[in-house]
Formats: C-alpha cells, structure tokens, sequence
C-alpha cells in the first residue's frame, strides 16, 4: 500500500515537473507583442497625405526628427549644415541605412522624395527649394530661392517622409508602406486593426518587441473598458473626457501624461462690429475663468492657458502670459466705458439699440470644445454678453474660419510637429501671406518679416518673443488650454514614454517591452 | 395584453365587449399622457433652478436634496433641464404632427374624392416621396438647413405628410362608394360639402389612432435628430441632446442619460399604449354597430 502511494506521488512529482518546464520554458520566449487601442484607422499608405499622423513615425524616416522632448535630432542626416546667407543646405546621409524592402538608402533616392514632394504632399513645407542637387551617394544640397534659416526644422515635418522608391508607383503615387523605421507595415484590415512588425536591421537600434497590433476603436469610452479587460495594453487617452479620472483608480493601470506641443486657442473676429473694439475683446479675456474652467472640466487632458504658445516650445515661447487674468469686474468696466449699457442683472447689454451677441464656432465632433463651449457661454453671460453656439462639422469649420465667419472661433493650435513656431505667424494667421487672415498690422507683419530674415539664434527668441507680445495685447487670440498627451497602459509595458510632439505619440514604441 | 387572441378566438373575440384590462391601460396611459402634458405646460413654473446656469464647480453630482436628479456635465440641474426639455421635445414634436396631418389629410381626401388624373399625380408625388427612407431624407434636409429645431420640424413634416396622404385617400375611396354618400350627391351638396360633413367625420377615429401611435414616432425622431446635434442647439434642453451630451459621462455619472432616456420611453409607451387600446374600442363600436 505505502510503495504504491510512493509510485503515486513520483508519477504526480514527475507530472508536475513536466508542465513546470513547459512554462518555464514559455517565460523565456521572446515572441512579444503590444496591442495598442487606438482613435484612427491607418487610412493609407502615404506619410505625405493619406496614413495617419500618429503611425508616420514609426514606419519612416525623415532627414531630421524631433525626439521625445521635440529637440531637433539626426534622422536619415548623420548631420547638416547651412551657408551663412541661409541659401544653401548639405544634409550627410546617413551611411548603412536600408528601407524594409531591402533597397539601400542613397542621396539619388533622397532627391527622387524631395522632387516628387514639392509639387506634392511637401509643398506647403518646400516652397522655398529652387534645387535638390546630389553631391555624391550620401550628400544632398538644397538651393534655396531665398534666405531660409529654420529649413532643418521645416524638413522635421512628418509630411516630408522619405519612402522607398518600389512603394512609388509610376504616377508618382505611394501605393505601398515602405520606409526605413523602427517598424513595417505587415497586415492591414481597414477600420478594424493593422500590424506592424519590428525592422531588425533598424539603424537606430531594433525594437525590443516583435509586434505592435493596432486595434483601431473609436469609442473613447470602448478604449478605456478593452483595457480594464485585458484585451488591450495600451490606449490613447486623445479626446477622452472621463476616461483618465476613471483608469487612475485601477492599479492594474498606469498612466503616462506630458505637457504637449498644442494648444487650444479661440480667435476673436476683429472685423466683426462688436469685437472690432478692444476694449470689447479685452472684456471677453478678462470674463472667462479659464483657471477654473479647464481643470474643473477636463482635468487631467490639458493646462489652463497661460502662455502664447505651449510651454513646451521652450525658449521660443514669451515667458509673460498671454492669457488675461479672470476679473469680470473689469471686464463689466470695459463694456461700461465701451458703451455696450448693462439693462439689469443677467441681461443681455445693448448699445444704440444693438445687443451684445456674438457667435462661437467649434468642432462638432470635438468633445472637449462642445463642453468649454457651455462654459464659455455660461462665463460671457455673466458679464452680460450672449453667445450663441454654432457646431460645425470639420470641413465648415475650417471654411467658417477661413471666410471669417465668426465672432470667437475655437480652433487646435500647432498639431504639426515643428519645434520652430514661425511659420504660425506667416503661413498661419498673421501675416498677409498667411491662409488664415486672424489679425494683421503693418508693424507686425515688418516683424514677423524681420524674424525670417534672422539667422542668429537669440535674436531669433527676441523677436519671436516680440510679435507674441504684440499679438497679445491686441486680443485676436485666446488660449484657453495646453493639452496634455496620455496614454493609459497596463502595469507591465515598460520602456515607453510618451513624447511631447502630439503626432508623435506612439514614437517611443520601439523601445518598449513586456514585462514577464 | 391578454385580450388579443388569435386563430380562432378571434372571431369570438370580436363579439364580445372590449375586455377590461383594454380600459384600464386607456385610462392609465392617459394619466401618463396628462402628466406629460402638464409637465410641458408648467415647467418654468415646476423647475427649481435655470436649467441654463452652468456651475462648473458642481458638476456631474449625484441626486441631493437640492439637485433631485444630480447635475450635468456644466454642473447644470438635471431635473429643471429634464422639466424645460419636456417643453421641446413634445411641443416640436406635435408640430410635425399637426403641420402634417393638416397637409396629408387635405392631400388624401382631394385625392381620394377627385380620382382620376389628379389622383394619379398625387399618387406618383407620393410615391417619389414615399421611395426614400423617411429618416434618411429628414437628416438629409435638416442637413442642408442648418441645425436648429426649427429646421428638424421643418424637416422630419416634408417628409412625413405622405404617409397620411396615401393613407386618407384610400380611406377616403372606399368611404366615397357608400350609399349616403351618393345620396348626398344626387340630393346635389357639392363636393367639399361632401368631404367636410360626410367622408371626413368617418374616417376621422381612424386617423386619431393612427396620429397617436405616430406620434411616438417623431418624438423619436426629433430625439434622434437632436443626438446627432441636428435638432435642438445647446444650451437649450431637449431629450435628444441631452441624451448625446450625456453619453460621454455614461461611465461615471449614468443619471445622465437614465432620465432623458426614461423620459423618451415614457412617453412613447404611454401613446403607444394609449393608441392601441383607442383603435380596440373603435373597433368594438364599429362591430357592434355592425360596419
């Protein structure tokens, strides 16, 4: 009886023991992989137009990056340099670099981009390139039709992607996904999920996990819930109201927030009869409680507004704030000496018979305009100005802002990736040349002219920091919050930390791991 | 509902009186109909609180004492804003409903009396209207207006009207072959004389029970235009919208969407209700009075 018990327990011993080293043995395996929940599907294959900005950076290149804290950084250009007069440029590629199709990257393959580009994708960004010239196989020159002292920057812009050239097909269209980062394309289901794998001969060292499967959901609350359920490991918190309260209470969960490069700004239309007055536009600074407004409304996903631009373009951005303290006794002054009449608690004020209304233009998909939209409301009528608040969807949006059909319009500031904010004063809203006509004097655009043409760096700042001062004091603008960048993750991703530039969310993906 | 039978019993079913529990839903969805009503009527006066001040500092409570229903997204009362969307939602509803009864019964009975070419007409404009997907065509127009609750009533009446239309014109040419009728013609009344006193007052129960049940029907429809921010503009409280505005707190404050989503069901069963057991009763008059 006690041997078989003996037999018994050695057969049990050995059995266990067997199953043991089977997970042993699974502890070991280095087949890993990260599934990410995420707002937008891939949409296509070219980094130039159709492929979601989010994804650009890890299935390509660009000459020169911006890393995790938006400095400029050697991309496919080991380094660069630029004639005193800012007219001519060398990039050095470069060497042992190759796409994921195999194809060596070389100066003539860089040239075939950048020409292919200009009349394109990049064209916004390469208006000042008379000539792309090869020196030899890793040395590219860009004649410059003028002086042009931030081009290092401007070739930054995810836009501007090199691909290879069999994802290229003879229309000059990018009909495939191959470039030379961290990551390729491997499958892709539109509208439900893609795959990249890693590039184990990338230059900047191979990633560490094997795959990254993107499973595409739109539900900010759908995201947060795959999470808590395992089936994902990391989401994007981008337009998610509730979501971050609710997953910091689960400590199975943790969350990764930095203060990004884009702001949340509401323009005032100076055209517009009542705000044409500045007084009238200083009122509406000083009604809104913004200190209040944004950490009581969205929490965790933005910073009250404060200065021009977000804090994290550094030395760039004026260190005054531009943000109008919240004082609605000053602001009732104002309107007061202005001669917009108070007609009695609560009411709308009127002058020569017209009253106070003004018309706020936001996203309608936007959910964290439509809540600050209430408030502001809410905020402007205790000063005694009524708005009424008029969604649109994105393309109206954009015509509302461009024809100058509003009063206050809430917009997304900087979203491209560009550590230099120049081109938001010239192309963007401030300058005759610029797409969007906010607010122009002749004074300004002298300055903003005087800020192209300046090489040197600290004057650069000086005046960067001048034409935000003078905007500022002119009130075209608000900025109502820096927002925050967040991804949620489960406790044992390690590695992965998320970057400053809003595009470039996922960019530290190649380092990440899981944690066994 | 127990007194609807089937296969055989129907026939007994109809001889004998409507069954009690008929009655007693009539009665109880009316109560609920008449609740609705007086909510709509009297909420500036019911409300506690401006349901358009916003208190950020209040935000996404919980039902207090003070707050019946807990505060919205802007820290705005739930209860003063569920009262003032009764007040949207129902009016603009019964709007749709009037513009297209007016429209749709004058449509069918010209049709349906007149006959001929100018029925013919009338019916292939029908059809063109008819062949679209209702709500499709009504977010299409509201679309093109601009939103706006003015435009979701505008919109959801151009194409709700046809169905009244062709359902009064057949009505209308079977009542038209009765004797009365003809008698009335050759006595020599003229036709409008006809329609108004004669054809119209018979098919008049009908349309009631068909316009209840309908009802219901564009209550949801100008909620749902609303949810898809079509209808009713912020700030401005309507079922639909608040119902959109609160799904996004679904998670951590759900008595946003409970109430207005009550609210809606409420009222929609009750005409449900209602229309159903109206149309059973009629019916039982009309076997008993042997049509």
């Amino acid at each position: 009886m006690a041997r078989t018990k003996g037999r018994l327990l050695l057969i049990v011993v050995l059995l266990i023991s067997t199953i043991m080293a089977g997970c042993g043995g699974g502890k070991t395996e280095t087949a890993q992989q990260i599934i990410i929940g995420e707002n937008v599907d891939l949409g296509g294959y070219d980094p130039g137009t159709d492929m979601s900005p989010f994804i650009r950076t890890l299935i390509f290149n660009c000459l020169v990056e911006l890393d995790a804290d938006f400095k400029l950084t050697p991309g496919l250009a080991e380094r660069w340099e630029m004639t005193p007069d800012g007219k001519m440029w060398t990039f050095y590629l470069r060497k042992g670099v190759s796409f994921h199709d195999g194809t060596p990257l070389t100066a003539d393959i860089v040239k075939k981009n950048m020409d292919r580009l200009k009349n394109g994708a990049g064209k916004a960004w390469l208006t000042d390139v008379a000539e792309v010239q090869t020196i030899n196989e890793v040395t590219v020159k860009f004649i410059m039709k003028s002086p042009s002292f931030t081009f290092a920057s401007d070739l930054a812009v995810p836009f501007i992607s090199i691909v290879s050239p069999g994802a290229v097909d003879a229309s000059g269209k990018v009909v495939k996904a191959i470039g030379t980062g961290p990551f390729s394309l491997e499958t892709w289901v539109k509208d439900q999920e893609f795959v990249l794998s890693r590039n184990t001969n990338y230059w900047g060292g191979a990633p560490k996990v094997e795959k990254l499967v993107f499973k595409v959901i739109r539900d900010p609350d759908a995201r947060a819930m795959a999470l808590e359920a395992g089936s994902v490991d990391i989401i994007s918190l981008r337009q998610t109201l509730t979501a971050a309260s609710r997953l910091a209470t689960n400590n199975k969960i943790k969350i990764d927030k930095r203060l990004g490069q884009t702001s949340e700004i509401m323009f005032l239309n100076v055209d517009s009869p009542a705000l044409q007055d500045l007084a009238v536009r200083k009122a509406v600074g000083h009604s809104l409680n913004i200190r209040e407004m944004i950490p009581g409304l969205l929490g965790d996903n933005a910073e009250p507004g404060q200065t021009f631009f977000s804090p994290a373009y550094g030395k760039f951005v004026m260190p005054q704030n531009s943000v109008l303290p919240y004082d609605l006794a000053k602001a009732k002054g104002l309107l007061d000496d202005a001669g917009w009449r108070e007609m009695g608690a609560n009411a709308i004020r009127t002058k020569e018979g017209a009253a106070l209304r003004l018309r706020l233009v936001y996203g309608a998909k936007n959910a964290e305009d439509s809540l600050l939209a209430g408030a502001i409301q809410n905020d402007l009528k205790a000063a005694g100005i009524a708005v009424s608040l008029v969604p649109l969807e994105d393309a109206a949006l954009m015509d509302s802002l461009k024809n100058k059909n509003y009063d206050l319009i809430m917009v997304g500031q900087s979203f491209i990736p560009h550590d230099e904010p120049s081109s938001h004063y010239r192309r963007g809203y401030f300058h005759p040349q610029s797409t969007y006509n906010v607010f122009r004097t002749p004074e300004l655009t002298k300055t903003i002219d005087q800020l192209f043409a300046t090489a040197d760096t600290n004057e650069r700042f000086a005046l960067h920091h001048r034409i935000q001062s003078v905007i500022s004091e002119q009130v075209p603008v608000i900025v109502l919050f820096h927002r925050n960048n967040m991804v949620a993750m489960k406790k044992n991703i390690m590695g992965y930390k998320v970057s400053v530039g809003t595009w470039q969310l996922y960019r530290g993906l190649d380092k990440a791991y899981v944690q066994q | 509902m127990s007194c609807q039978s089937d296969g055989f019993m129907q026939a007994w079913d109809k001889a004998r009186p409507v069954c009690r529990q008929t009655h007693v839903l009539l009665y109880c969805s009316l109560c609920l109909l008449i609740l609705y009503a007086g909510v709509a009527l009297f909420a500036p006066f019911l409300a506690p609180h401006d349901p358009l001040q916003a208190n950020i500092a209040n935000r996404l409570k919980p039902p207090s004492a003070e707050y019946h229903l807990g505060t919205d997204q802007l820290g705005r009362c739930l209860y003063s804003r569920l009262l003032l969307g009764a007040r949207n939602t129902l009016l603009s509803a019964g709007a749709v409903l009037s513009a297209t009864l007016v429209i749709g019964t004058l449509v069918g009975l010209f049709a349906g009396f007149l006959g001929g070419r100018c029925d013919f007409i009338i019916q292939r404009a029908l059809d063109g209207v008819m062949a679209f997907p209702g709500l499709i065509l009504a977010l299409a127009i509201a679309g093109l207006l601009g939103p706006g609750l003015e435009n979701a009533v505008l919109a959801l009446s151009l194409v709700h009207w046809a169905g009244y239309a062709r359902i009064v014109r057949n009505m209308t040419l079977s009542w038209r072959e009765r004797t009365f009728v003809y008698a009335a013609q050759t006595a020599g009344a003229d036709p409008v004389a006809i329609l108004r006193r004669h054809i119209l007052p018979a098919i008049v129960p009908s349309i009631a029970v068909i316009a209840t049940l309908d009802y219901g029907r564009i209550i949801l429809s100008i909620a749902g235009l609303s949810f898809l921010g079509l209808g009713a503009q912020p700030p401005a409280p309507e079922w639909g919208s608040m119902l959109s505005d609160g799904k996004a707190y679904m998670q951590i404050a759900s008595h946003l969407i409970i109430w207005p989503g009550a609210a809606i069901m409420g009222i929609v069963l009750a005409l449900q209700l209602f229309g159903d057991a109206l149309k059973r009763i009629w019916n039982e008059q009309d076997v008993e009075r042997g049509k």
